[in-house]
């Protein structure tokens, strides 16, 4: 009896392990050649849409060694952390980021950290009170020199 | 060339296993070289960071272009190219495994990096390290980063060998450590139970999607399959080393443990755990017990090297315990039997794992392997009672991931465990 229920658990495992076989290699004519088609950069505003343009844009305005403080609606981090990966060398601090709870998040904050752009992402508010001498839109961003 | 980093590190773990005399499935070696000679760059680059000397190709290649040279001249004609004669069901399976192993590469080929831990962490640090040219204190300061350094340092070695921040590059470490693990997987399994049976549950563990996610899909870049690498490696050796105690293999088993501690936060338990389970059974069997404490001592000198350096600079420390709250225990049980019977991610993988448990306790390595699988995962238990998150979204956002790590282990012993409920089976024979 227990012998039966064994093999019949692996059996099971087996089917359901080939379907999933089936399944995953069935996806590259359905899904995945909508990819295989495109080029780097098309393959980045496809994965990363809006927050590689404003990389793209960050790339043009911001002077070495300067920095940006980034003013989000998006509370997961997904926005912060990707433009935070593509932007560096160029610090991007999440400047809106409000969980206090420990000094990691007092860091990524960058509160003592004067930077010459601010970024606000899906119409967040910029709470800073420093004056504003250029700004421009792109497509889901406000970018701000101060 | 997309493909020398990685050539160069088997090269290096191949020579290190030669060195050692260690005998395996020619599979089962070159899934242990891989890992094996990235890990062994990784201490190099973060020893020389300790030192401040800043990277470059040449102090990676030439400290160990000698044991290279001097183990190809020695080893130039041991290579054997074997035919075996393959049944039909093996011939099936091999195609499964093959076609799950290149869908896995494709997969990894066609996107830019999807995975949040990837952009927020473990590749971030790696181009920080790799334009710094060593482990830059600034920068952790910078991203409030408390993860241990070791997978950053291997992706940037990897950029080093390429001379640029090649992200498809990176990618590709993490599908190898996919295939490496099927390697390892299937060369001990063979060596313990049959080739059928070792095919067999190569596939199974293949075609797991969570596996196959962090191999090559969505997921790639999260560190946790590089981890499972490292407990899978670690408990087999260890098993070996249970076996056969001698010089040899507790230097295996200290050489695949001593990562782990450095590739994630919660490395140093798992760590724990696997030397605890090494002690256990080197009391059992009346093996040298001091022999073992010294190399475990040996094994975590650089986890101590990097706390002192992590003290020294003042780094960020991991934030996520408070204290333990064991009225969450009921809803946090419920949570993770639903993710071990979620079939969408592992198949039956924890279902038949759990079915062929009590067999594990027939025999010593059986109840080896069983006992660290389930110590890691009490462990992880116990940090949803202890988490400061909301317990149910923090294991809803992790627990997959902390199963990845016990989950080739896992179908190392199922496969064991069912070889010896069914092996006068004739289609297990070959």
């Amino acid at each position: 009896m227990i012998t039966k229920l064994l093999l019949i658990v692996v059996i099971v495992w087996i089917t359901f392990a080939s379907f999933r076989t089936i399944y995953n290699l069935s996806k590259i004519p359905r899904e995945e050649m909508s990819w295989v088609r495109l080029d780097d950069e098309e393959k980045k505003n496809k994965a990363y849409s809006e927050i590689h343009k404003i990389d793209k844009e960050l790339k043009k305005v911001v002077a070495p060694n300067d920095c940006v403080h980034f003013y989000t609606k998006d509370k997961t981090g997904v926005s912060y952390f990707l433009l935070r990966y593509l932007s560096y060398p160029t610090r991007v601090y999440w400047a809106n980021l409000e969980d206090y709870r420990n000094v990691s998040n007092q860091r990524i904050r960058g509160e003592n950290r004067i930077c010459s752009i601010s970024v606000s992402h899906n119409d967040a508010e910029i709470n800073n009170q420093r004056s504003i001498k250029d700004e421009f839109v792109i497509d889901g961003a406000r970018i701000i020199k101060h | 060339m997309i493909i020398f980093p990685f050539i160069f590190s088997i090269l290096i773990g191949w020579s290190i296993l030669k060195m050692m005399r260690f005998s395996a499935d020619t599979l089962s070696i070159l899934g242990y070289s891989y890992g094996l000679g990235l890990s062994v760059i990784g201490f190099q680059l973060i020893f020389f960071s300790f030192l401040q000397i800043p990277w470059n190709i040449w102090i990676i290649i030439v400290p160990w272009l000698p044991l290279i040279l001097f183990t190809i001249a020695k080893n130039k004609y041991n290579f054997k190219i074997l035919k075996p004669k393959l049944g039909l069901l093996e011939k099936i399976l091999i195609a499964a495994i093959l076609s799950l192993t290149l869908f896995v590469f494709f997969e990894s080929s066609i996107r830019p990096l999807m995975a949040y831990d990837a952009w927020s962490n473990w590749f971030l640090a790696a181009k920080a390290f790799y334009l710094y040219q060593g482990v830059d204190v600034s920068y952790i300061q910078f991203a409030g980063n408390s993860s241990p350094p070791l997978i950053s340092v291997m992706v940037s070695n990897v950029y080093i060998f390429l001379g640029n921040i090649n992200e498809q590059a990176g990618i590709y470490l993490f599908t190898g450590f996919y295939i490496s693990i099927l390697l390892v997987l299937y060369g001990e399994l063979k060596s313990m139970t049959s080739r059928t049976n070792a095919l067999l549950f190569t596939f199974l563990l293949a075609s797991s999607e969570n596996l196959i996610r962090h191999g090559g899909r969505i997921d790639v870049g999260h560190a946790d399959i590089i981890l499972g690498y490292f407990i899978l490696c670690s408990t087999i050796l260890l098993i070996k080393y249970i076996k056969q105690a001698d010089f040899r293999h507790i230097t295996l088993f200290a050489l695949f443990l001593s990562p782990i501690s450095l590739l994630k936060n919660e490395g140093i338990v798992i760590a724990l755990v696997i030397s605890f389970a090494a002690i256990i059974f080197s009391i059992k069997n009346k093996q040298k017990f001091l022999v073992l404490i010294l190399f475990l001592l040996i094994t975590s000198s650089p986890y101590i090297l990097w706390k002192l350096f992590h003290h020294f600079y003042n780094l960020p420390d991991y934030p996520l315990f408070s204290s333990f709250d064991i009225s969450r225990t009921f809803e946090v049980l419920i949570n993770i039997a639903k993710e071990l019977l979620n079939i969408r991610r592992w198949n039956l993988l924890w279902i038949a794992f759990f079915v062929f448990l009590p067999f594990a306790l027939k025999g010593k390595q059986e109840k080896a392997i069983a006992l660290v699988v389930l110590l890691i995962n009490l462990a992880y238990f116990s940090t949803y009672l202890t988490t400061a998150l909301d317990p149910i979204e923090h294991l809803r956002g992790s627990l997959d991931r902390l199963l990845l790590h016990t989950a080739p282990l896992a179908a190392f012993l199922t496969g064991l465990l069912f070889y010896r409920k069914f092996k006068n089976s004739k289609l297990l024979k070959s």
